[in-house]
């Protein structure tokens, strides 16, 4: 009981008019007040240490389980533990589990244990449980913290720029930060840099606060605070690579273009270089196509790249329609153009949609309807 | 039996100072507004559509010979449209701008909450 | 004390997402097969030049294009405004066959202006003559388009057909339209290609059943002007 007074006196004790106060009190030993000094700790940090110390627990069993699970597999693949890496680890799994399944997180999986279970903030609160973090009543400290210094750098910037108006010098208009290559941090980036869940609105707000930033004439001056929270896109023709020419025995250039696939029609395309701008399919010429507008689709990436009266083409093709076929067969020519034209050319085929691959197929017919959509005339009986 | 039990009514009719007073809601206005009837006239460039019929009966619907007021009319809606996509691009972000007069709901809402009302 | 655990080198080239988009319940896209970011493609050549030499082809670098559709090319003879009309005459997708009508209209619009030309006798009515049969299309649609349509507007238990202004595209369409149905509205022994070629002929004239029309439904909007002003949205 005289403990417990004693501690609570000492929470008081903060304030120096406590202090007084408890060397006044006859019934205080010095003893006991040094004893409660060292334990004083706050419900929350109680629990929280309680916490701390289970998970460390936890993960110091599960490291060790993760150890040994490498150690075995290592030997059931007969190789050596020691050098065993994660990526062998993985190899190993789809190799003993193969799997069918579509979704590639149901899929079996061995991790170190830290990839596996969600990382945990550290303590946000001092012994006494007095927090941190000025924000941390708003329940996501590590988020308003960074909403919070959006502001600043948009409040930074608009400074700069009433100095530069006073001074009257004008921005120099190519220092314009250009964000068209590069995409907001997503969503689930943005949780595991603040370490707290984030819901849509919230994450709205951040890119709404992003965009805002970035559209102020001199957000190039907080360039760096920008690119930490964006990702550099891939430009889209390097998504796939250009494959070399190959050479035939009279030293002709070629390429051949397999599995090229449009609606029900698969086709096989070799364009060669030097050529004449003859075009063979399925040992006939163009006349294979009775309709017209399907042999303007085999021409249509010749006449864009110019190069219809420098190569030959030869294809192969078969199931589907005919123009199922031509564009299966527009899509080959195209996507071996490449080779022989330069980057400018297939940057602008790309633009031009010759080089996507159309996954549009009929849609099937459904049960209770006439059609994929159209529906039985309504009877009401 | 009805009668009577009017009657009755009658001679229990309570006066009207003995029913006490109770604020059930709140007794002000709330600090919102729904968007229900937010949807604004669309008529447009009658004027400009009058000349134009007038010039077409004039001149036998030829549309030839009005091709200045066709090209008014035609003008003027483009205009009416352009204004009202811009109108509702902005209205659907609800940003506030000084002095504007017909508010959306959301700009109101906005407004409210700035300012509630006491 | 440390705050925050980061996760280190995030930082990594990624291939433009929506996974918001992904996200929803309802798709923005109906049932395109393309994500909604995808962008249409721009196929015709001098449309690209433009791009490049404004700069905006730079921002598309890193945006996916759609495949370009099987009746879109780069070639000279592509028309989007025959394209479209091409795809009003088509009838439970049979396109070779509404191609096929199409260009025999257009050979017939040639044939007959050729024969107006070499009949013509002075030199001026010769050139009044249009030869080209796509330039002929053309003024053929533009001289049927209507710039205003009645629509039923109900006020107090009264249908009123209410003169609106009407936009680019809707007139466009209703111009094609009608060319279409004057062409299929004919006698047994007249193909549906060579009723084309006079409609359009007689419309780029600004005469014949399509311009009179259109001029009918001006002389309603005309008669119901005072109902102008019932429209709402």
């Amino acid at each position: 009981m005289l403990r417990k007074f004693n501690a609570r006196l000492l929470q008081l004790s903060n304030n120096a008019a406590c202090t007084q106060l408890v060397s006044k009190l006859p019934l205080c030993t010095s003893a006991p007040i040094e004893d409660a000094n060292k334990k004083v700790v706050s419900k929350a940090m109680k629990a929280y240490l309680e916490r701390a110390k289970e998970h460390d627990e936890f993960m110091a069993q599960k490291n060790l389980e993760f150890q040994i699970g490498k150690r075995h597999l290592a030997n059931m693949m007969g190789e050596n533990p020691e050098t065993f890496t994660q990526e062998d680890v993985d190899n190993a799994i789809s190799y003993l589990f193969p799997s069918g399944l579509f979704e590639k997180k149901a899929r079996p999986l061995m991790k170190p244990p830290e990839e596996v279970f969600p990382q945990r903030k550290a303590a946000e609160f001092d012994l006494m449980g007095r927090p941190h973090h000025f924000l941390f009543y708003t329940g996501k400290p590590n988020f308003y913290k960074l909403l919070y210094d959006i502001v600043e750098r948009v409040n930074e910037c608009n400074r700069y720029e009433d100095a530069m108006n006073r001074k009257s010098i004008q921005r120099d208009p190519n220092l314009v930060l250009e964000m068209s290559g590069y995409q907001w941090l997503d969503k689930d980036a943005l949780e595991k840099q603040c370490v707290e869940g984030i819901n849509d609105k919230e994450y709205n707000n951040f890119k709404d606060a992003m965009e805002r930033l970035t559209k102020l004439p001199y957000s190039y001056k907080v360039k760096d605070f920008i690119m930490e929270y964006s990702r550099p896109l891939m430009m889209q023709t390097k998504t796939h690579d250009v494959p070399e020419l190959q050479y035939d025995k009279d030293g002709k250039a070629f390429i051949t273009t397999y599995e090229c696939l449009r609606k029900r029609a698969r086709a096989d395309v070799t364009v060669s270089s030097p050529g004449t701008g003859k075009i063979t399919i399925n040992g006939e010429g163009i006349n294979y196509f009775d309709d017209i507008h399907c042999r303007e689709q085999l021409l249509f990436p010749l006449i864009f790249t110019n190069l219809h009266k420098n190569v030959d083409v030869v294809a192969n093709v078969e199931g589907g329609g005919p123009a199922g076929q031509a564009g299966a067969i527009r899509w080959g020519i195209a996507w071996s153009l490449r080779s022989f034209v330069d980057q400018e050319i297939v940057e602008k085929m790309r633009i031009a949609g010759l080089l996507t691959r159309d996954y549009r197929i009929r849609e099937r017919k459904k049960p209770g309807q006439a059609g994929a959509r159209k529906k039985f005339t309504w009877k009401k009986r | 039996m009805r009668t009577f039990a009017a009657l009755l009514a009658a001679r229990g009719a309570r006066k009207e100072t003995s029913v006490p007073y109770q604020e059930i809601l709140p007794l002000k206005l709330k600090q919102r507004v729904s968007g229900k009837g937010d949807n604004s006239s669309d008529v447009c460039c009658i004027q400009e559509m009058s000349l134009m019929l007038a010039c077409f009966k004039l001149n036998e619907f030829d549309q030839s010979l009005c091709s200045k007021e066709v090209q008014n009319f035609s003008k003027c809606y483009q205009g009416h449209l352009q204004t009202k996509q811009k109108q509702k691009e902005m209205d659907e972000k609800g940003i506030l701008r000084m002095g504007e007069r017909n508010l959306s709901h959301k700009q109101l809402n906005k407004y409210l909450r700035k300012f509630p009302n006491i | 004390m440390a705050l925050v655990k980061t996760l280190a080198n995030l930082k990594s080239v990624q291939i433009l997402t929506n996974k918001l988009a992904a996200l929803s319940v309802v798709q923005q896209n109906g049932m395109s097969m393309y994500p909604p970011y995808y962008i249409n493609p721009i196929f015709k050549k001098d449309a690209q030049v433009e791009l490049f030499e404004n700069g905006e082809a730079q921002k598309l670098a890193h945006i996916p294009t759609k495949a370009a559709l099987i009746d879109q090319t780069c070639s000279i003879y592509y028309d989007d405004d025959i394209r479209l009309f091409r795809n009003y005459i088509m009838r439970s997708g049979r396109k070779s066959l509404a191609r096929e009508l199409l260009d025999k209209a257009f050979e017939k619009v040639k044939r007959s202006q050729l024969e107006k030309f070499h009949k013509a006798k002075t030199e001026e009515d010769k050139n009044k003559i249009v030869l080209d049969p796509r330039e002929v299309f053309h003024m053929a649609v533009d001289n049927c388009k209507p710039v205003l349509f009645l629509t039923p507007i109900k006020r107090g238990g009264v249908k009123y057909q209410v003169p609106v202004p009407i936009t680019e595209k809707k007139s466009q369409f209703l111009s094609m339209k009608w060319l279409i149905e004057a062409a299929t509205d004919k006698e047994r022994t007249v193909h549906f290609p060579e009723k084309l070629a006079y409609e359009l002929i007689d419309a780029s004239n600004n005469t014949g059943r399509v311009v009179k029309r259109k001029q009918d439904l001006h002389r309603q909007c005309e008669a119901n002007r005072a109902y102008a002003h019932y429209r709402w949205s």
